[in-house]
């Protein structure tokens, strides 16, 4: 078996290598009992995120490449992987656009692009202040004084630690 | 994947300090941070990742219910973190930050990967197999190599401690200091009311400005690395629940610790010298005492923060070993002895490693005596072997007399090289009673099956008046039995057994002067550490100073410190 077709959400076929179960939980799983010709349907999968997946997949020659660096030392994602073609596919993409990819790469059971992903959203809250991230998430709750006076005493080691991580 | 997860993926990618900020944002990411799984993730990726070791795996099929231990992964990070802060509190306190730095890194460095392979034992090997027992048994040799090795910056520290000696010593002057430096100095367990004796430093200007507690306050932070390290080795060991994995990790772990006490030794031996010359200047003592170094705080620390917590395991694990091993050899007809070699090795190593818990500078010097003065540690060990080894020759001696002797023979190739003299010298005792008692009931069961045609004509049989020979006649007091055991010794000979009869009287002459308790080499041993001031005895007073034992609480040492000190 060298090609399977898998279906996307708007009904969309698509032809790859079945090394992609190298990559895919989902695709792996399914394989075990894979009647020939027999297509593969997504169904959390938009066509678009597919082309994506599909495209990682290709560059990657459907190995699984080396996770991003863990914890991240910057906040560029490209000073995080190994390979700077990861980061240029990744920064593409807005943040919906990265939301939605989380979810289809979860779908397919797809670890090492949606470590990408999230890193690469990790990468946004590196060096951001508490307001600066309560303004650009819109978030609005506010904790009382108390726990946040709690907070402060709790982790005074993390504010006051050498940078030895 | 529901998004909580997802923040804690996240999360996982962030250091420590950017997650504190990310859980002030919101509730959900306060929770988030919560989760002590993401924690322990954390702490194995600094602590325990790169805890990078040689050595290789010994794996087997014997499993155990792993430590039990409900750990809190985010006091634990918050611990290490905390410690790793007070070094900052030290800083620009006579030395300038770029060394404190270099000697921050250094011992982390020799904590984590120590400078293997390991150095050369000082003296032969058969007489101290490990580095700590090479360390403690030659304490009071020669002096370790003082000043830096590694850095040359480090050479200030040196200087630094020479200068300031002075102005340190007029500073402990007063009671309320040198309270301190004796609690830094002898490890003491301080009292319920004086529990909060800084654990973390405070960052307090007036203290920094100040000399006193320099000294106290430096070897505070070494310990909490030295701490540190050694929690994330016992965090590493809870979770194996394999017998011989678990050991094998023990020694590998224990081994590279050792070669860390010897390079620690020389790279913090000003801070120790300058430790020692204020303590000595304020209580000079009226008997010897060991000196405070480098190794008996890193032995203290290991005993207090990994074996406290895993010698039940290794003692009943060493003990299982010991079962299988012998079962193994009971139910193999030819054994291969070079199979079994890895499990003699694995057991034996970990052996003297509880050795290394059980002994201290001037009990080392007894180690091959067999009344080697062993603490509690050695002592469990010991008692355990012998009631399974008592068990085991029991067993083995309703076997015919042919494989009892066999087995018996393997037992003794393999329990000379795992225990100590002490312990070999109390097992061979009941490896001979054994034999005896196996010789016994196959030669008096061939003895009674004997029949009753004598040939009166015979000449008296040496043997007969041998151990082999009182056997027989003890077993037997009729009016014949002297014609009787005569002609059976003529039987056994004609039979080409002679040889069982020698080996019976020999067995019989060693057993009898370990009763006496004639051992050639414990005189040996007496003569050379008699001349040299070391007694086997010593008084219960000056064994508390010498002891490695976990701790020596404040009353105890008070008490001593009446008769001992002035």
């Amino acid at each position: 078996m060298s090609e399977i077709t898998l279906v996307s959400k708007e009904g969309t076929k698509i032809q790859i290598s079945s090394q992609f179960s190298n990559l895919s939980g989902f695709i792996h799983n399914i394989l075990q009992d894979y009647q020939q010709n027999e297509d593969i349907s997504l169904a959390s999968v938009s066509f678009i995120n597919l082309q994506m997946i599909l495209e990682y997949a290709v560059h990657h020659n459907f190995q699984v490449p080396q996770p991003p660096r863990c914890p991240i030392t910057s906040p560029n994602i490209a000073d995080n992987v190994s390979d700077p073609w990861d980061a240029e596919f990744v920064n593409r993409l807005n943040e919906d656009q990265i939301i939605d990819l989380v979810t289809a790469t979860n779908f397919l059971d797809m670890k090492s692009l949606m470590d990408l992903c999230l890193a690469k959203i990790a990468c946004m809250f590196k060096y951001k202040d508490i307001e600066t991230l309560r303004k650009e998430y819109g978030i609005t709750e506010e904790f009382t004084a108390e726990i946040e006076e709690k907070l402060k005493s709790d982790f005074p080691w993390a504010m006051e630690a050498e940078s030895n991580d | 994947m529901n998004s909580p997860i997802i923040i804690q993926i996240i999360a996982s990618f962030l250091d420590a300090k950017t997650i504190i900020t990310f859980s002030q944002v919101c509730k959900l990411f306060h929770k988030t941070m919560q989760i002590d799984s993401f924690w322990e993730k954390l702490y194995y990726m600094k602590y325990i990742g790169n805890l990078e070791i040689f050595g290789e795996l010994v794996t087997g099929d014997l499993h155990m219910k792993p430590l039990n231990s409900s750990r809190k992964f985010l006091k634990l990070y918050q611990k290490g973190a905390l410690r790793e802060n007070n070094w900052s509190v030290i800083k620009g306190r006579f030395l300038p930050d770029s060394d404190i730095g270099l000697i921050s890194m250094e011992i982390r460095e020799n904590l984590k990967n120590p400078l293997l392979p390991l150095p050369m034992l000082r003296r032969e090997a058969k007489n101290f197999t490990t580095l700590v027992q090479d360390s403690l048994g030659n304490a009071f040799g020669e002096p370790p190599m003082s000043g830096f090795n590694s850095f040359s910056e480090a050479e200030t520290l040196m200087q630094v401690f020479y200068d300031i000696q002075e102005s340190l010593i007029q500073e402990y002057s007063t009671n309320y200091h040198s309270s301190f430096l004796c609690k830094t100095r002898w490890q003491l367990k301080s009292k319920k009311s004086n529990k909060k004796y800084i654990k973390f430093l405070p960052k307090s200007k007036t203290l920094i400005k100040s000399k006193s507690f320099f000294v106290n306050d430096m070897v505070l932070v070494v310990k909490g690395l030295i701490k540190t390290h050694c929690t994330s080795v016992l965090v590493n060991l809870e979770k194996i629940s394999e017998i011989k994995n678990f050991l094998n990790e023990y020694c590998i772990r224990w081994e590279a610790y050792s070669a860390s006490i010897s390079s620690l030794e020389t790279i913090l031996s000003p801070l120790c010298s300058i430790f020692n010359t204020i303590y000595d200047c304020y209580f000079p003592h009226k008997f010897r005492t060991p000196a405070f170094t480098i190794c008996r705080l890193m032995i203290i620390i290991w005993k207090r923060e990994v074996f406290n917590y895993v010698y039940d395991i290794i003692i009943n694990g060493i003990v299982i070993v010991i079962q299988k091993l012998r079962e193994n050899l009971e139910k193999n007809n030819s054994v291969n002895m070079d199979l079994l070699e890895n499990d003699i090795l694995l057991l034996s190593k970990t052996v003297q490693f509880i050795v290394d818990m059980s002994g201290n500078e001037l009990t080392f010097q007894y180690i091959d005596h067999t009344k080697f003065p062993a603490e509690i540690f050695y002592l469990i060990l010991e008692q355990k072997v012998e009631r399974a080894t008592q068990q085991y020759y029991l067993e083995i001696s309703t076997l015919p007399l042919l494989v009892c002797k066999k087995l018996m023979k393997y037992d003794e190739s393999f329990v000379s090289r795992i225990f100590l003299q002490r312990t070999s010298y109390k097992i061979k005792k009941m490896r001979l009673e054994t034999l005896l008692q196996s010789y016994q009931s196959h030669y008096f069961s061939l003895y009674k099956e004997y029949g009753s045609f004598f040939n009166d004509e015979l000449p008296t049989d040496p043997f007969m008046y041998t151990p082999f020979g009182k056997m027989l006649f003890n077993n037997d007091t009729s009016l014949t039995s002297t014609k009787k055991i005569k002609n059976f010794i003529e039987y056994i000979k004609v039979k080409n057994h002679a040889n069982d009869i020698v080996e019976y009287n020999n067995i019989d002459g060693e057993l009898e002067e370990i009763k006496k308790g004639l051992c050639d080499k414990d005189e040996e041993i007496e003569y050379v550490n008699e001349g040299q001031g070391f007694s086997l005895e010593i008084s219960k007073e000056e064994s508390m100073f010498f002891s490695l034992a976990d701790d020596m609480d404040v009353e105890d040492f008070e008490k001593v410190a009446k008769y001992g000190f002035k």
